[in-house]
């Protein structure tokens, strides 16, 4: 009998400690969210964020000032900058007090966003606020700001607002600009004979022939096309001839474009006269070690480099000898118009339908996208302005090389991707099929034609 | 008086059968909330639409057919197949090679065995991490070493060709495990069937053939199933490579170059996580299960076989 009622005794504690463990989380949150006060100052901490949102609305009605919780996608170094915009919002008024926390986990973004636990502003990329607007989690923007007599278009940049807009509707207010431009290594240029960067495709490949080395066994030593990061063959080579993945409208996906076959014949010419396995070895071994101190560019093996203004601190780091300069993208000899050409995407900030302090939330938007610190935390974490008085601005032109950049930027010849529910999928198609390509399995005809037929299932 | 005692019986094993249903009761309690309801509402999922932020809608067959049609369908299962077909074939050979050589006896023996155990043990991200720059192409140990037999090695990780065989290649060296059991399988041959050939003349070959063979079969095809019901799940590693090979604004929902490392795992979770179409990852997972299901019947089946005529045998 004793034996029996300590056996049922023990199943029922182990049961009942089963459900205590499967319930648990709602009454551990609750618990944690002191400490997502003390927490808060610190980037990089995650682990407030889920509770943040429920303490906003607490304080708010206590007469106290209002919390408003601010999502931000950086770390280290950059989350401390994003630290000081936030401290210099709340210095600079009394009615809220933002709380910023590293949210880096875009699953975890997307619940909170979903659910009931949402800050009050994120900050994520241009194409996550599209894509949240398009299942209606976020706020629109242009609503808020026709509210408070906001005039967005006199502020950011008119392709800055359009990768931010879905159906005429902005939802994210833009930050930063991410685009691409052509470093090239001085030293080379000069070596085979040219003072100048190339202004056009044609240019450029005449160059890239003169400067690419090979030893006795053929392998390449020295890299002159600009095969390499591997994103940039995907995007701004082929942008450069003026091809386009998409439509001008971003709502029909034209692979089989005849700029796209230019680009990619130009592409093949060069990799056959070097061998395409050569020219793959070069190109996976700098893959490998790219942004690390045995980087092509940074170690002289390559002469023409497609990237972000992001690689100047990076060859401060990891390649101080390296003479560089940058320029914009060539255009072609039949459009040379075309200069500068890049993708264009921004960080932004969003503002979600369920936020607790979406007043709040907006006047912060404000302040860090429009202010004296936006242009701090840009030059801190090196990223390009959005807003049409910084292209002008004497510091920000002032950053290495952001000269370039910003006349770049200037053009508004960013390449916007299209607003598609299959753009992920899209996406990976085109690395596949131009993997055939650049293998040598297919011809350029052969893969686009063949990439068009499948573009046909993505919706 | 033996009716009584039957009585007490019966009694006494109801009030067993409670208090042993009561000690399942939280796992009983565990796996109807993560396995069987999961099971059966990803069923259910199987046959909407919807993404985290949506309800989900009720599409019907529309996710099946979908993937009957997609060619990325094909081509991870067809990766898969390779991983599973090729490669387990290879390992195996190696595993009952070394196998073979460890269960010599030689100096040294117990250093050797744990030596070539000890990549199993290796995590598998921070042991693909390594491979990577084993695979580099200038840089490599790989192409260093064929280099010095006159050999140019490929681009592994870059050639569409040759990235299939890089994971074999890759494979082979986590065959600890494998090693093991057939370890334990070749010291569970009788000594005596070893002497006996012997003294009927019979050779090194003939006697791996004629004797070790035979009696570390059911092992063995036990094994080779297993592996390939593993293959259908290869992920981590191909994960690790293909987002440690994309650079910044390259597609993290790729499958390598030309996508020839697409597994079905991965294509999968890439429906589910990077195109956000749960309801079609959903049915995607139950094509697996299906497939794993089948599988499974025939491991059971033809082991069963296997050692039905190994005892036939003896």
């Amino acid at each position: 009998m004793k034996r029996k009622l300590v056996a049922g005794l023990l199943a029922v504690v182990l049961t009942l400690g089963t459900l205590t463990g499967c319930g648990s989380s709602g009454n551990a949150g609750g618990e944690t969210a002191p400490a997502a006060a003390d927490e808060s100052t610190d980037a990089g901490t995650e682990e407030a964020a889920d509770t943040a949102g429920d303490t906003a609305e607490a304080e708010s009605s206590s007469g106290e000032r209002e919390k408003v919780v601010f999502w931000y996608s950086h770390t280290n170094e950059e989350g401390k900058a994003f630290e000081e915009t936030i401290k210099a919002f709340n210095e600079s008024q009394d009615k809220y007090e933002v709380e910023g926390l590293s949210v880096m986990d875009k699953q975890k973004i997307i619940v909170a966003l979903a659910g009931s636990e949402a800050p009050d502003v994120v900050e994520v990329s241009n194409q996550d606020i599209i894509s949240y607007a398009n299942s209606g989690l976020v706020e629109s923007i242009s609503d808020m700001a026709a509210a408070d007599g906001y005039d967005l278009g006199s502020i950011y940049s008119a392709q800055a607002l359009d990768s931010n807009t879905l159906e005429d509707v902005v939802y994210g207010v833009p930050f930063a600009s991410q685009i691409i431009q052509m470093f090239y290594n001085k030293d080379i240029l000069e070596e085979i004979g040219y003072s100048e960067p190339p202004k056009t495709m044609e240019e450029l490949y005449e160059m890239a022939e003169k400067a690419t080395e090979v030893d006795a066994d053929g392998n390449i030593t020295r890299l002159g096309y600009p095969l390499f990061p591997l994103a940039s063959a995907r995007q701004e080579l082929i942008y450069a001839f003026g091809g386009r993945w998409w439509s001008e409208d971003g709502q029909t996906l034209t692979p089989d474009d005849p700029l796209i076959l230019d680009s990619l014949n130009m592409n093949m010419k060069f990799r056959e006269k070097y061998g395409v396995e050569k020219v793959q070895a070069f190109v996976a071994s700098a893959n490998t070690n790219r942004y690390t101190e045995n980087d092509m560019f940074f170690a002289g093996k390559q002469l023409f480099r497609f990237d972000g203004p992001w690689l100047a601190t990076m060859a401060a780091d990891w390649g101080p000898d390296v003479n560089y300069g940058v320029a914009l993208i060539p255009g072609t000899e039949a459009n040379p118009d075309l200069l500068g050409s890049s993708r264009y995407e921004t960080n932004s900030l969003g503002i979600p339908v369920v936020a607790n302090n979406k007043e709040g939330a907006w006047e912060f938007a404000k302040f860090f996208t429009n202010s004296e610190a936006t242009k701090e935390t840009l030059m801190a974490i090196g990223n390009l302005p959005t807003t049409l008085d910084l292209y002008d601005d004497p510091d920000i032109l002032g950053m290495p090389n952001f000269e370039v950049f910003v006349e770049a930027l200037k053009t508004e010849n960013g390449v916007q991707y299209p607003k598609i529910a299959d753009f992920a999928k899209y996406t990976s198609l085109i690395e596949e099929y131009l993997d055939y390509v650049y293998n040598g399995i297919k011809t350029p005809e052969e893969a686009m034609a063949e990439l068009a037929e499948q573009a046909k299932m993505l919706q | 008086m033996n009716k009584k005692v039957g009585q007490k019986k019966k009694q006494y094993s109801r009030r067993d059968n409670i208090n042993g249903f009561l000690f399942a009761l939280p796992w009983i309690i565990g796996f109807t909330c993560f396995s069987i309801i999961p099971l059966l509402t990803s069923f259910y999922y199987s046959f909407t639409e919807f993404n985290p932020v949506k309800d989900p809608v009720w599409v019907g067959l529309d996710n099946f057919k979908y993937i009957f049609k997609d060619p990325l369908v094909f081509k991870s299962l067809r990766n898969t197949l390779f991983m599973a077909f090729v490669s387990t074939p290879v390992n195996l050979f190696i595993a009952l090679l070394l196998a073979s050589l460890l269960n010599r006896s030689f100096k040294g023996r117990g250093v050797a065995r744990t030596i070539f155990f000890m990549p199993s043990i290796i995590p598998m991200i921070a042991a693909t991490m390594v491979w990577i720059w084993m695979f580099d192409p200038t840089y490599g140990y790989i192409n260093r070493v064929l280099g010095m037999f006159g050999i140019t090695g490929p681009s592994w990780l870059m050639n569409p060709a040759y990235t299939k065989w890089a994971l074999v290649l890759m494979g082979t060296w986590c065959t600890g495990t494998t090693m093991l059991i057939c370890l334990a399988a070749l010291q569970d041959v009788p000594k005596s069937y070893y002497e006996a050939a012997e003294i009927d003349g019979a050779g090194t070959v003939q006697r791996f053939f004629k004797i070790t063979l035979p009696c570390v079969a059911p092992v063995l095809v036990y094994q080779a199933i297993l592996n390939i019901i593993n293959a259908f799940q290869y992920f981590t590693q191909v994960y690790v490579i293909i987002n440690a090979s994309s650079g910044a604004g390259s597609s993290n929902a790729g499958g390598g170059p030309a996508n020839s490392i697409l597994m079905y795992p991965l294509y999968l979770f890439n429906t589910a996580f990077s195109f956000m179409k749960m309801g079609r990852a959903s049915a995607m997972a139950w094509i697996l299960f299906v497939v794993i299901s089948v599988m499974t019947f025939i491991m059971i089946k033809v082991t069963r076989k296997v050692s039905e005529n190994g005892a036939g045998d003896e």
